[in-house]
């Protein structure tokens, strides 16, 4: 207790009546390795964030069921959705048929997959129909119409990714010609174009179930895929084994002679961006132990450069009976000084300036508006990462400073 | 899953293996980037150090011989010990009946440095007792092994051969953590150069020791006051030693010295730097602290003026004692003019 107490006095007064400059530029240094520490792996987590945001609100949901191995559809869907919707954990479900591989307008032509949805349903599982940038979105009852995801109708947005594979120039009103499944084609009139940002979603057709039973009666009441909406805070994996476990008895016959139902979370579907998140994560994990070790190299310079100028002073020190352990605290004591200085400061700058700004003015990435994603957990583990990197990087020079002989650290220039 | 489905989530569901591995290298990759960096990092930290060590021992080695003159002399390297030390000294027990009485005592001392091939002896088997509250003068020209010899006596340097006694304790080869606190609770050493710690004030220095010996803080502050007022120095407790002159930063340094209240306080030429007022006021604080206070005072000068404050001198050339004798004339007690303030200063 003793020894700590004087660890305190000469760190304090050190800090104290030392050079401002050395102390302010350390502290900085200190902020700045800290910001960076925090700045870009919370960029990449936001990333991270809006890639699994936009892969549950555009293209999975949480729970996508699709048909077992043998079919090619799943029946009873009326039922079986009441039924989902009355599980505990589910918000709303929504069932689709995919009814058609090609859009064409005038002379151009490309494969994109044309879904038949129940519009209402829809729109409370996915924020596709929220999304609409030209027209209005489709309505219950619509028939002929056809709502175009940007990245099948260009509108003119050569910015667009894959804007040279779509139609280019097709905006709301225009009239565009769908094959179905079977080769049949028909005239639509385009009702509105929706932009995800999110290139997986943007390149999606989508008619009316209404319009499609029109079409083909056979599909009614059924559907190739049924999409759930999980409450927040519900366990997914649990309500997928329910509605799997569900499905026969809802859909009666059906399903169970041709292999039930596949129910699999928005975890299982994103393989594709998960590999994107991986990579994200390897460089965020790659930037944090850059930044650490900046920090360690800075400590160890400044208290390295410290300790040899201030040799005579700890040779003094020793000679007039401090024993070597408070000396060396006290270095450490101030190297941490410095540091949680340089961090206090970046932490009130880092979440009262930057985060806010940042999320006022998002960086614009490939899957859209990127705003900055870190907690408090990941910025106090953070601050203490550094807290010790900085006591490890002050004690080597430290503990080397005690070691030498009394009469030499004295007799040093 | 349908066709169109799997049209719908094809992105989704393809991963191929190709792309797990290539991920797996990328990340091995990153990983084996940064433990490579680390390990340069280290290897240059630890090939910088051992550098040093060896430029320190060399520097050391070159500088050897060059005893006297502390202030402008490199450190010299110890000779490995060609004789077995103190073990195997010859027989020369402390007497137990004058443990009491001698407040030093050296026997066979011998401190010997390596400079090349050559072997510098520094000392050369010096033999010495000093009575408890005596006030001892070591004289000798540059190089004769004064500073050498308080240097072995204050603990901060081993001998190569031989035996120190310090009130009857056996100091010789005590390891560090002792030495340390001998250094802080028994004796005070006071260095040429005065050796004030620069960023703590005169009073911060005086109490620090204190401190570390577990004192409270007010007790520390009130104890560090008493001892400025001794040396006289009352007023300048929170100026900081560079805002004092040499006698005053040398004052400040006597008052740290016995802020522990040693018995034996040791002083290595503490007038070298000072001129002749700041000089004799010095030495006028030493002579009240061992005059009026009874602490043993060993000093190393080569002014024939300090000598007057002495009890007794002792002569060293080439590192052996060449005499022990009375000074002539002696500054008495009267003539420093110490007061009777002085015995409210050791309590």
């Amino acid at each position: 207790m003793t020894g700590l107490r004087v660890s305190l006095f000469l760190a304090a007064r050190s800090v104290a009546r030392s050079n401002y400059g050395i102390a302010w530029a350390t502290a900085l240094m200190m902020l700045l390795i800290y910001v960076s520490l925090l700045f870009l792996p919370s960029l990449i987590q936001g990333a991270i964030n809006r890639v699994n945001e936009q892969l549950v609100d555009t293209l999975t949901s949480n729970i996508v069921i699709t048909p077992g191995s043998k079919s090619t559809s799943i029946g009873d869907v009326n039922d079986y959705l009441a039924a989902i919707r009355r599980t505990t954990g589910v918000a709303d479900a929504t069932a689709v048929y995919h009814v058609g591989i090609e859009v064409s307008y005038g002379a151009s032509t490309g494969s994109w997959s044309v879904i038949a949805i129940d519009p209402a349903s829809y729109a409370n599982v996915f924020t596709t129909p929220r999304n609409v940038i030209d027209g209005g979105p489709l309505t219950e009852h619509a028939t002929g119409q056809v709502l175009l995801g940007i990245g099948i109708a260009g509108s003119g947005e050569t910015s667009v990714r894959g804007y040279r594979a779509s139609l280019q120039d097709v905006f709301a009103g225009d009239r565009v010609s769908l094959t179905f499944i079977g080769g049949r084609s028909a005239p639509f009139t385009v009702v509105g174009i929706y932009d995800n940002q999110f290139p997986q979603s943007d390149n999606n057709a989508f008619i009316t179930l209404y319009e499609a039973q029109r079409l083909d009666p056979a599909i009614a009441n059924h559907a190739t895929a049924i999409y759930v909406r999980t409450r927040p805070g519900a366990d997914v994996n649990q309500v997928a084994r329910r509605l799997t476990a569900l499905a026969p008895r809802a859909s009666g016959t059906t399903p169970a002679p041709h292999g039930g139902v596949n129910a699999l979370t928005s975890t299982d579907l994103g393989a594709a961006v998960q590999d994107q998140v991986a990579t994200y994560r390897l460089i965020s994990d790659i930037l944090k132990v850059i930044s650490l070790l900046m920090a360690a190299i800075t400590i160890f310079t400044i208290t390295y450069i410290d300790v040899v100028h201030r040799r005579r002073q700890i040779g003094v020190e020793r000679a007039i009976g401090i024993r070597s352990v408070p000396i060396v605290t006290s270095y450490v004591l101030k190297a941490w000084a410095y540091a949680i200085a340089g961090i206090a400061a970046g932490f009130v700058i880092f979440r009262f300036a930057v985060v806010p700004f940042v999320s006022s003015h998002p960086f614009q990435f490939p899957d859209g508006p990127v705003a900055l994603a870190a907690t408090s957990g990941e910025m106090i583990r953070d601050l203490v990462f550094l807290v010790v990197v900085a006591a490890l990087a002050a004690l080597a020079p430290a503990l080397r400073s005690v070691r030498i002989p009394i009469l030499d650290s004295i007799w040093a220039p | 899953m349908t066709a169109a489905g799997r049209h719908h989530m094809g992105r989704l569901t393809v991963v191929t293996a190709a792309a797990g591995r290539h991920h797996h290298l990328i990340r091995l990759a990153g990983l084996a980037l940064i433990a490579a960096a680390v390990a340069v990092i280290a290897v240059v930290t630890i090939r910088g150090l051992i550098r040093r060590g060896r430029r320190s021992r060399a520097r050391q080695a070159l500088a050897a011989g060059a005893d006297e003159a502390p202030g402008a002399e490199a450190p010299r390297a110890e000779a490995p010990p060609a004789e077995a030390p103190a073990a195997e000294a010859p027989a020369a027990e402390l007497p137990a009946t004058q443990a009491g009485a001698v407040a030093v005592a050296v026997r066979h001392l011998s401190k010997t440095y390596q400079m090349g091939n050559v072997t510098v002896r520094a000392l050369d088997d010096v033999s010495l007792e000093i009575q408890t509250g005596a006030m001892v003068c070591i004289l000798g020209r540059s190089g004769s092994g004064k500073s050498t010899l308080l240097r072995q006596l204050g603990l901060l340097d081993l001998p190569s051969r031989g035996r120190i006694w310090l009130n009857g304790e056996e100091v010789t080869r005590l390891p560090e953590s002792r030495r340390a606190r001998l250094r802080l609770r028994g004796l005070g050493y006071v260095f040429q150069e005065y050796a004030l710690l620069p960023e703590l004030t005169a009073a911060e220095n005086v109490y620090l020791p204190a401190m570390m010996a577990g004192q409270a803080g007010r007790r520390c502050r009130d104890r560090a006051a008493e001892l400025l007022d001794l040396v006289e120095l009352g007023q300048r407790a929170r100026h900081r030693p560079r805002e004092m002159s040499g006698g005053e930063q040398q004052r400040v340094a006597i008052a740290r010295a016995l802020v522990n209240e040693p018995t034996i306080i040791f002083a290595d030429e503490p007038t070298a730097n000072l001129d002749t007022t700041s000089a004799r006021t010095v030495m006028e604080s030493l002579a009240k602290l061992n005059q009026a206070l009874g602490v043993t005072v060993v000093f190393v000068s080569h002014e024939p003026d300090d000598a007057r404050y002495a009890t007794a001198l002792v002569h060293l050339a080439d590192g052996k004692i060449t005499a022990e004798q009375q000074p002539a004339e002696r500054v008495t007690h009267t003539q420093i003019g110490a007061g009777t303030q002085l015995d409210g200063g050791q309590s």
